[in-house]
């Protein structure tokens, strides 16, 4: 087998691998702290996963994405709340608004190029946090969402049911939907239309002339990352169960962006592994007083500097050469 | 009535404040083609240096300023040489990626250092003036006059001295600057001296009124770059005129309708025109 | 009798006071091989540019299969059947040379969102369809032994090769070549002028922008000649080499008659 296939087959092999022991972790790992932490390791996970898709994959700095893991949080927890929906209702319709918002932020940013769509979509979602804040009649605005429901338990066979009163369900729920975004992404990117997306961040001009519509293309891969986004917010809403419109915030942007940078934009995992480890050692460290966001500040230069694409992107340049070095 | 003249007086104060700051981000932008967009941040270290000047070291507030723009250009420079110099031929996203990891050290860093509180400056040029049924202090009057003056002192440099002409030359042609044996590695050098001084400037100048506090650098980078995307960049009177219409905009705004929505109103029109014109006002191609 | 593939009518391009193109009208028949020469400057790229779309035509109408095209979309003019390469050889320099060649079939293809995610049969019928395109194309410009190279690192001939094969797995019927011998020495000219021909034999319609006299009149069936953006000869090669307006546009005026 080519050196390149080998190592395809044993990644498939070594994510198997992962998979199954992500579900057996709440065997061994009892401590309801480090269960959280997992747990919001899942959401971040899925938040930046998605921001990967247009960044990463399509080329195109969205500074919005955290204004959408907002809109799809406040959809949901006031579509509960407020319209009394049932949970499972309420996240596809959350998902839905999100990606109407979406649509219209593409169409109007997506016109634009380079640094003026990264600044365009930063005002944006600057817009959007302002109006989740001011429009409190609404969204209850600084005063914060309060008394969101965990999703409703599941009823199995003989009486039994799974309460998401407890750790461990949620734990699984939002692993289902971390690997469901993972595999919505892995598709997408290893497809035709997963190739257009490359093309258009490659070269838009040339893409163009080979009859890519460039506009439909990042448009679409627009569309579903914040369908995702907005689809992890929906958990974080359910899972912490309050709101404030920080959590829609230009800073939240910034970190999911520090998560993908430093795990790697443009690798499925990269920014999986980035947000797992940047959230694990900012929870070990939060009651320290600890200056975590001086400290990413001065990985982020670094990385950008000397170790472009992340994590994940210098192990996979490693592993090629090895592979390749192996194969002969 | 009044309220409409305080409101436009208010409104030349904060647009002095923002020309000065989308200046300097024009320079950069215009000039080095480097999204600086720690602009913003810079400027909050002006404000704080200028207030631990005024406050603990006790020294006279124009002092202080002045002292504070040129440790801000030595910051800048700093800046430039370690961060932006290794990216220089990457694409602007790398740079704008690396500003915003300076946002996150130098903004946390002032919250960890100084806590998150405003602190409030001594008591400075606060005589008062009734004018035409309105209050004014004496430092919003200063505000306008000392940014005139450092408009005034900035086109001077950059049309009479050498230094100036070498600065024009490269943001014309950077090929034809170099053959000429132009140190780009000098002009880089000055231009983020000169943009992180009247950062500084603006900085120390609105400090006695708005309060100095960490997160005080956030909206102005970005009402800037709206700025110079409306004003087109690199366009010093872009930047000016700019600056003035956005303050103007922001009190009269905040003054007639709501001071919540007042920076949607800034951001909505950026977004807007970016939607008509993706290049921006004044943008080429 | 053939037919007008392509028609160029008094097209007119303007940069803002400067006028590149003017009143530029031609026809381009079917299966032939056509050539746009002229001395630098007089609008012989800007004239592709218009024709696919990439530049607005201030004036003018181009009509393409009696279809009229001004102006459309690069992206749809593509998909029409226009096909071309750029000046300065452009490919995907990160991707392999059999993912440039697959990608640029897409076109052809249908790639919805949900047949995507969920690998619907269609769906593996549309990207099987654009490996044998890409097959096919690799074999044809013959990069077979570099299918896994990074396009980036390929030589300057090879890259044009792959742009010209890129610009063949659209299926286009007028493929449009910026010459395709620009920054190429004397061997590799005689391969890519057969492939051209071999393209030609296709059944492929081929208009090139040429710098090099051997290639700009040996190989086209017929000729136009810009210069200062107007058109001053078209014809068969002998015809317009002889042309009076010809010869001093490129050598002068001491050099004609």
């Amino acid at each position: 087998m080519e050196p390149f296939a080998q190592s395809q087959s044993m990644r498939r092999y070594a994510f198997l691998l992962i998979i199954v022991f992500a579900f057996t972790i709440p065997l061994f790992v009892t401590s309801r702290f480090y269960l959280h932490v997992l747990i919001m390791c899942c959401i971040w996970g899925m938040a930046a996963t998605s921001m990967n898709l247009i960044m990463g994959y399509t080329g195109q700095v969205n500074l919005a994405h955290g204004a959408f893991f907002g809109i799809g949080a406040y959809a949901s927890g006031l579509l509960i709340l407020k319209l009394g929906f049932n949970f499972w209702f309420a996240m596809l319709v959350a998902c839905l608004i999100t990606v109407l918002v979406g649509f219209f932020m593409g169409v109007l940013a997506l016109r634009t190029k380079g640094s003026y769509f990264a600044i365009g979509t930063m005002c944006f979602n600057v817009i959007v946090t302002v109006i989740i804040d001011s429009w409190d009649t609404l969204t209850e605005g600084a005063r914060g969402l309060l008394g969101i429901p965990r999703p409703p338990s599941i009823p199995l066979l003989f009486g039994k049911e799974i309460s998401f009163s407890s750790l461990v369900p949620n734990y699984y729920l939002v692993l289902v939907f971390l690997l469901f975004t993972l595999f919505v992404v892995h598709r997408i990117v290893h497809s035709m239309m997963g190739k257009s997306f490359a093309a258009v961040r490659g070269n838009e001009e040339l893409a163009e002339s080979l009859g890519i519509n460039a506009m439909g293309t990042k448009l679409m891969s627009f569309l579903i990352s914040t369908f995702l986004a907005g689809l992890a917010g929906v958990l974080y809403a359910a899972y912490i169960g309050f709101l404030s419109p920080e959590i829609s915030d230009y800073h939240v942007t910034f970190e999911l962006l520090v998560f993908c940078l430093i795990g790697g934009l443009g690798t499925l995992v990269g920014p999986l592994i980035g947000a797992f480890i940047l959230t694990i050692v900012s929870e070990l460290l939060h009651g320290l007083a600890f200056p975590r966001l001086v400290i990413y500040g001065f990985l982020l230069i670094i990385i950008i500097i000397f170790l472009r694409e992340g994590i994940a992107g210098g192990v996979r340049k490693l592993w090629l050469k090895v592979a390749q070095e192996g194969g002969r | 009535m009044s309220l409409f003249i305080q409101q436009v007086i208010n409104g030349i104060m904060l647009g002095s404040v923002y020309s000065l700051v989308a200046l300097g981000l024009t320079l950069e932008y215009g000039i080095l083609h480097i999204p600086n967009f720690s602009h913003g941040a810079l400027y909050m270290v002006g404000a704080y240096v200028t207030f631990l000047l005024a406050t603990t070291v006790g020294l006279n507030f124009w002092l202080a300023m002045i002292v504070a723009m040129a440790a801000l250009a030595f910051i800048g420079i700093l800046v430039e040489r370690l961060v932006y110099r290794p990216l220089m031929l990457e694409s602007p996203l790398s740079s704008f990626i690396a500003a915003i990891g300076l946002i996150f050290i130098f903004v946390d860093g002032a919250l960890n250092i100084f806590g998150p509180d405003f602190k409030r400056f001594p008591p400075v040029h606060s005589q008062v003036f009734h004018m035409a049924g309105t209050t004014i202090t004496l430092q919003r009057i200063l505000i306008i006059l000392v940014t005139v003056l450092l408009i005034v002192l900035l086109h001077l440099f950059i049309k009479k001295t050498m230094i100036g002409a070498t600065i024009e030359a490269t943001a014309q042609d950077l090929e034809g600057a170099q053959l000429m044996g132009i140190s780009i590695t000098r002009v880089r050098m000055t231009v983020f001296a000169l943009g992180t001084a009247l950062a500084a400037a603006a900085a120390a100048l609105i400090a006695p009124i708005h309060l100095v506090h960490p997160g005080m650098g956030g909206p102005v980078i970005l009402k800037a770059f709206v700025i110079i995307i409306l004003g087109g960049m690199g366009s010093i009177p872009g930047a000016i005129v700019g600056g003035f219409i956005m303050g103007l905009v922001e009190a009269l705004s905040g003054g007639y309708i709501s001071t919540s929505y007042n920076e949607v109103f800034a951001f909505g029109v950026l977004v807007l025109v970016l939607a008509v014109r993706p290049t921006g006002l004044f943008g080429a191609k | 009798m053939s037919v007008k593939l392509l028609d160029v009518q008094e097209i007119v391009k303007d940069f803002g006071g400067l006028r590149a193109l003017d009143k530029v009208a031609f026809y381009i028949r079917e299966g032939e091989i056509f050539s746009i020469i002229g001395p630098n400057g007089s609008g012989k790229t800007t004239m592709f540019n218009v024709i696919t779309g990439s530049l607005r035509a201030t004036t003018g109408k181009i009509l393409f299969k009696d279809e009229e095209i001004t102006n459309l979309k690069p992206y749809t003019i593509a998909r029409k059947g226009i096909a071309r390469t750029f000046q300065l050889t452009t490919v995907f320099t990160l991707n392999t040379v059999f993912d440039n060649l697959m990608i640029s079939h897409r076109l052809r293809i249908k790639a919805g969102l949900f047949g995507t995610i969920l690998r619907s049969g269609q769906m593996r019928k549309e990207e099987a369809k654009c490996r044998e395109k890409a097959e096919e194309i690799i074999r044809f410009i013959g990069l077979e032994q570099v299918r896994h190279r990074v396009a980036g690192s390929l030589t300057q001939e090879a890259q044009k090769r792959l742009s010209i094969g890129m610009a063949l797995a659209t299926d286009p019927e007028l493929l449009l070549l910026d010459e395709p011998t620009g920054g190429v020495n004397m061997q590799e000219i005689n391969a890519l002028i057969s492939l051209i021909e071999k393209i030609r034999d296709h059944g492929i319609t081929i208009c090139l922008i040429e710098h090099k006299m051997k290639v700009a009149l040996d190989i086209p069936d017929r000729v136009l000649v810009l210069n200062y953006g107007e058109k001053i000869a078209e014809g068969s090669p002998a015809e317009v080499s002889g042309d009076r307006r010809v010869i001093e546009a490129y050598l002068g005026e001491s050099h004609a008659a």
